[in-house]
């Protein structure tokens, strides 16, 4: 089942490179049915998940044995609905790229390649099968910048690969200390090791590993300081892949530590948790100021991913069951504002090719359904309750003020309360100039949303309520597995 | 008279004869080619005369002969195609004019 | 007191929600068609309220309707969302919607010619339902998700003549005052949390006592920082004001029945936590009687009818605050009632009366008693019930806030609060003497329809008839009201009546000749004493500047670094292609060249000895290979001739040896 969705989409570009010449245009079918199928056989894999059942769907081959490498893969709670918006994601983002035209064949394949990658990494259980998705992840991202970006985009693209791959050479270090140091590239039995012996493994060695991985996480999070390649890569991309990158790729540092870096080296992540909940802090206000001065809306909009991903920093954290919950909940949630976000702003890009917030005016007279989606997208993520943001940013908050007592760093609460407040500035702002008042000259007989584009928004803006009104449904999947590895850290509830 | 293994081998060796000195004077490469055959009959007459003078008994000169016939076609369509190729290259079919290997 | 559940209530809430989904979904033209639906719905909900509210008396602290909702399960605690309706949720209900029926009803009329009437009702129906589920709820999580919907609504029903700058600015404005309110609900509902690991009203008020003393004061403060925002109390009073960019009808939804009481009755419901700290208290006081004074003399100096009742409620609420402040939750949730009437009232008629003269300026209307009796005698009403007349509703309100103040024994406090009471009653007269009488200033004036007057007139029969429900107030809710004395109505009616005597010298011109010396006090209050100056420059221009110079800070310095690594590592590779170059490739060079400098010695050797016999012999060769390159000539004839030359020669020899 696992094995079907990570390589379905590997099929569709198959499919794609051997497609002749003269039939391009048929690509961006085959990625349609491709990830169609990836999406419907995510709802299977919710229908046939059991809350609470621990790692589920597993396959175990061996892949190279004198190492004890596996090919493992598995969901549980915290992987699942990642994988789930993952593939609904990659589906609508197919659907949003409709009108490229420029190399379809090799635009397509690309994307099915990216949806292949992400889904492996929520998915492996083994150690290099993970660094190896998790590299792959790169390379259609890295080509997409770089031939469908925007002006800048060789540099983005550049500096985006180089970045993350910084990064990630870190996290293949940590991984390789970790398995001279065990034996084993299972990332399930380490974190079981780690839960059952807290010390099985010495605490400088820890040490050390743990801040490989955390600089590897940080650096895809981002969390501040590391942040600087996502407004370039995001400004540049072409919307799929924002939409992507924002919803799912950001997503991969967050998971990555929830999965490893907490339950395996738990004594080294209590020694990193104030840094931690400083630096998502920062992150938090930082974003948040800086996102308020910007000129362009995409760049506003991943600035304003830096200030969101804080707060699932701030739940990680905290290392509680609900604080992984929280971050658990703002992944999600983030996933769908920030995709319907980004969307939104390649929508109206395509209309009047251009972001600059001064030129666009007064949408909401001319196009009424993309204004009235648009206003609900941004108080979606400004954390109105009843919509998905509110439930990740006050578990986020009330996880912090619990987890931080015992470091006596409650007051950073109060911080990320003012950023949940400055977060309400810029997207206020952001709409009193592009959304109100007289249409400006571009916007001027702009159409409104056509059917392709509103069935992109709204399977988004349903979940954004669905989730909102009944957090159970999310969190009932995630809080099993969240309260497993809250146990592995040893602080509880 | 009986005719004997010198006769047959007399005319061999006249054919030879004729066939080397056209295949060493002759301009054109058709007329070489001609040569060629000549002596390529030459020796299959020697072949089976002494085959029909020595060892009477096995067939084994009648076999080379066939076989040498059936080389000789190979060649004559061989060289023929070679010679039209040349032709089309050089509108010449002079062996004079082709001089490429001069050293 | 009933054993079971009354579901029924749930209704309440539900028509208007269900309304707004309908109304949201539908085309703008078949919205505005449907506007109707709408105050229908909501008379229905107000019918259920009060019949609710008449089966369920009399009363007492109790529930009559219980409902968990299951949000999510956090470790072993279900996170629930509560309903719980007691006799307070009753009779909040029943004001929320007599108030909301009469507010949409005359919508009707005030917005028949907006083009954009449909959205404006379902916007209503929300922030309606908001407030009705949030006077229903039973725990703060509940409260908190409503408090910003309601948000979410001002914020679309004051811009919503999105078009224009000043709408736009007010709504944003009113958003984020109210929403640094919010911040310290944030902190209030994580500390509360993490004290007594639910959000349950009645639950936290049985542990609070069990906490630490900071934890209590941090929830107590945070609770009481978000009712400022939403209730306007200073320093955040500054969205209220501009608020009234919004349609008039609106307004009077803010004013009285939803946003602004959210604050107060949020505070009631949790006071008890708030006097396990009584500096809290306190500060709430302080808070309270700044606030009442500071509206009501602004209000004074108000030319905008808008304006005057924007600041009346900015003062009321003032005065509701003193009332939670000493600890009294009933005489704030009363006169929170009370107030809620005659200020829908008021605003509701301001706008007749803008309708009909089309100013907001007090200052060019007048004599409008003649051209409008029927609204003038209910904006007589409202206008004598908010200076505290006898025997309107806002006299006995009042009086027991001044009551509970007396019983308290704070008596700079109550000073003030009469000060409060004189400049109340100063501003009304003024500005009722001015609208209503003298010469007209404007032609065309006429009565508003029936679908303005009937609200209207409900309101004021409200007003004129509540006021002696004081006692039976505090029963029904199960507090017990400290009845005004004569004492105390005596003091208070002369307080009345000192601030309208001011008001007609006022309006007489007695007091022009103050003006010119007291100029800078004039300007002082043109600019509303200078608060918005004040967040202009020192919080939001400087937050331009800081987030500009942040994002500086993050191109240049931030990226800077990565890209300085970067370019660090280019130099570095270019040092390293130097060294390669020089020390790497020179070591190699060097070797190359020092081998070439024994080369050369030995060259000279070479030369002239071994070079000599080499050289000889390649001549030799090439003299040969002259002769015979002849041989090649290329022609296939020579060749062939030249082989069997060779063979000739080849049998000679044979023969010639054979014999020797």
């Amino acid at each position: 089942m696992l094995t079907l969705i990570m390589f379905l989409p590997l099929v569709g570009v198959l499919l794609c490179a051997l497609l002749p010449k003269r039939f391009e245009g048929a690509a961006k079918y085959i990625a349609l049915f491709t990830t169609a199928a990836n999406a419907s056989l995510a709802a299977f894999l919710v229908g046939g998940f059991t809350r609470g059942g621990g790692m589920q769907f597993e396959t175990v081959i061996d892949w190279i044995p004198q190492i004890g490498m596996q090919y493992h893969v598995g969901v549980d709670g915290i992987s699942m609905p990642i994988l789930v918006l993952s593939c609904v994601l990659a589906f609508l983002a197919v659907i949003a790229s409709w009108k490229i035209d420029e190399k379809p064949k090799f635009y397509f394949a690309m994307l099915l390649l990216l949806a292949t990658g992400m889904n492996g990494v929520f998915t492996a259980l083994d150690f290099v099968l993970f660094y190896v998705f998790w590299e792959i992840v790169l390379v259609p991202m890295y080509f997409i910048i770089n031939q469908w970006g925007g002006e800048r985009r060789q540099y983005a693209a550049v500096k985006f690969f180089l970045y993350t791959f910084f990064g990630s050479v870190f996290m293949l270090v940590g991984i390789i200390a970790l398995y001279l140091q065990t034996g084993t590239f299972n990332m399930v039995e380490l974190a079981n090791g780690a839960a059952a012996l807290p010390a099985f493994v010495p605490f400088g060695f820890q040490w050390w590993v743990f801040a490989a991985f955390l600089l590897g996480f940080a650096i895809k999070v981002p969390m501040w300081p590391f942040h600087t390649w996502l407004p370039d890569a995001h400004v540049e991309a072409p919307t799929a892949a924002s939409v992507l990158l924002a919803g799912i790729m950001l997503k991969m540092g967050t998971y990555g530590l929830i999965r490893i870096a907490l339950p395996i080296l738990p004594e080294a992540f209590l020694w990193f948790q104030p840094l931690i909940a400083v630096l998502a802090v920062i992150s938090i206000i930082y974003g948040a100021i800086v996102a308020f001065a910007q000129t362009d809306v995409k760049k506003l909009v991943a600035y304003s991913s830096v200030s969101h991903m804080g707060f699932a920093m701030l739940g990680i954290a905290a290392g509680t069951a609900t604080g992984i919950n929280a971050a658990m909940a703002v992944n999600i949630s983030h996933g769908l504002t920030t995709g319907m976000l980004f969307f939104l702003v390649g929508m109206i890009y395509e209309r009047t090719h251009t972001r600059k917030i001064k030129d666009l005016r007064g949408v909401a007279a001319q196009m009424p359904i993309y204004a009235g989606l648009f206003v609900f997208a941004s108080f979606a993520s400004m954390g109105l309750p009843m919509l998905s943001g509110f439930m990740g940013e006050f578990l986020a908050l009330v996880a912090a003020w619990q987890g931080f007592a015992a470091i006596n760093m409650q007051y950073l609460t109060v911080f990320a309360a003012i950023g949940i407040l400055l977060g309400g500035a810029y997207m206020l702002w952001l709409l009193q100039r592009v959304i109100f008042g007289e249409p400006s000259e571009v916007v001027e007989g702009q159409k409104d949303l056509n059917f392709r584009e509103i069935f992109v928004l709204v399977p988004l803006a349903v979940f954004v309520v669905a989730f909102g009104v009944r957090w159970s449904l999310l969190l009932d999947y995630v809080d099993p597995a969240a309260k497993a590895i809250a146990r592995a850290i040893g602080l509880g509830a | 008279m009986s005719v004997g293994l010198e006769a047959f081998m007399l005319l061999a060796a006249v054919l030879f004869a004729l066939g080397l000195y056209g295949a060493i004077s002759k301009k054109s490469t058709i007329q070489m080619l001609m040569s060629f055959e000549l002596m390529a009959i030459a020796i299959s007459i020697n072949l089976i005369a002494i085959n029909r003078w020595v060892t009477p008994r096995e067939m084994t000169g009648q076999y080379f002969a066939l076989f040498e016939m059936a080389l000789a076609a190979a060649e004559i369509a061989i060289g023929l195609t070679l010679i039209v190729a040349l032709y089309r290259r050089a509108q010449s079919e002079e062996v004079d004019d082709f001089t490429e290997l001069k050293g | 007191m009933s054993s079971t559940m009354s579901y029924y209530l749930l209704l309440i809430p539900l028509i208007p929600t269900l309304v707004f989904a309908a109304l949201l979904f539908l085309p703008r033209d078949l919205r505005n068609r449907l506007m109707y639906v709408s105050p229908i719905a909501m008379g229905t909900s107000a019918l259920i309220s009060i019949i609710a509210g008449l089966t369920e008396f009399p009363g007492g602290p109790y529930s009559i309707l219980r409902l968990d909702y299951r949000l999510a399960t956090l470790g072993e605690m279900p996170l629930n969302l509560t309903i719980d309706v007691g006799p307070l949720s009753l009779i909040m209900l029943v004001m929320v919607t007599v108030i909301g029926t009469c507010v949409q009803v005359y919508s009707l009329s005030y917005m028949k010619d907006d083009e954009r009437r449909g959205w404006y009702f379902t916007v209503m129906s929300l922030f309606t339902a908001a407030m009705l589920l949030l006077v229903m709820s039973g725990d703060l999580l509940l409260i908190f998700a409503m408090w910003e919907i309601m948000g979410l609504c001002s914020y679309m029903l004051i811009g919503f003549w999105y078009k224009e700058k000043a709408p736009r600015r007010a709504s944003q404005k009113a958003f984020l005052v109210t929403r640094a309110g919010d911040g310290g609900f944030f902190v209030a509902l994580a500390a509360i949390y993490a004290a007594c690991g639910t959000f349950n009203i009645n639950d936290i008020l049985a542990s609070a006592p069990g906490w630490a003393p900071w934890v209590a004061a941090v929830a107590a403060l945070g609770l009481l920082w978000a009712a400022m925002g939403k209730s306007a109390q200073l320093p955040l009073s500054v969205w209220l004001p501009d608020a009234m960019a919004g349609p008039t009808p609106g307004s009077a939804l803010i004013h009285a029945a939803t946003m602004v009481a959210a604050g107060v009755f949020m505070v009631a419901r949790m006071l008890p936590l708030f006097e396990l700290t009584p500096f809290v208290l306190t500060i709430t006081l302080w808070i309270g009687v700044a606030t009442a004074l500071f509206g009501a003399i602004l209000a004074c100096f108000q030319n905008d009818i808008k304006k005057v009742l924007a600041y009346s409620t900015i003062s009321q609420l003032g005065v509701m605050f003193v009332a939670l402040g000493v600890g009294s939750a009933l005489a704030a949730l009363f006169h929170l009632y009370t107030h809620a009437f005659f200020k829908a009232l008021l605003f509701l008629g301001a706008g007749s009366i803008i309708h009909a003269t089309h100013t907001q300026d007090t200052r060019k209307m007048g004599g409008l008693a003649q051209k409008m009796p029927l609204t003038t005698v209910c904006f007589t009403i409202g206008a004598f019930a908010l200076a505290g007349v006898a025997p309107l509703t806002g006299f006995f309100s009042k009086d027991e806030v001044f009551a509970v103040i007396k019983y308290a024994s704070n008596y700079p406090a109550l000073v003030l609060a009469c000060a409060m009471g004189v400049t109340t009653s100063l501003y009304v007269t003024k500005m009722w003497l001015r609208v209503f009488f003298g010469k007209a200033k404007t032609p065309h004036v006429h009565e508003g329809g029936i679908l303005e007057l009937a609200p209207l007139g409900v309101l004021a029969a409200a007003t004129l008839f509540g006021g002696i429900s004081t006692r039976a107030f505090g029963d029904y809710i199960g507090d017990i009201g400290v009845w005004p004395s004569w004492y105390m109505a005596t003091i208070s009616t002369c307080v009345t009546l000192a601030g309208a005597t001011l008001g007609y010298l006022a309006v007489r011109g007695k007091f022009d000749r103050f003006k010119e010396p007291l100029r800078f006090v004039g300007a002082i209050m043109d600019n509303k004493l200078y608060l918005d100056a004040f967040y202009d420059n020192v919080i939001i221009k400087p937050y331009f500047i800081v987030s500009d110079l942040l994002w500086k800070f993050d191109e240049v310095v931030v990226d800077g670094i990565v890209n300085g690594v970067v370019a660090l590592y280019r130099r570095l590779t270019r040092l390293t292609w130097r060294f390669d170059e020089v020390v790497v490739d020179g070591a190699v060079n060097g070797t190359a060249a020092a081998y070439l400098e024994v080369t050369e010695a030995s060259r000279i050797i070479d030369e002239s000895i071994i070079d000599g016999a080499v050289n000889s012999s390649a001549t030799l060769s090439q003299r040969f290979g002259t002769l015979l390159r002849k041989a090649q000539t290329g022609k296939l004839q020579t060749y062939q001739r030249l082989a069997i030359g060779g063979l000739v020669l080849v049998l000679v020899l044979v023969v010639v040896l054979k014999g020797m």
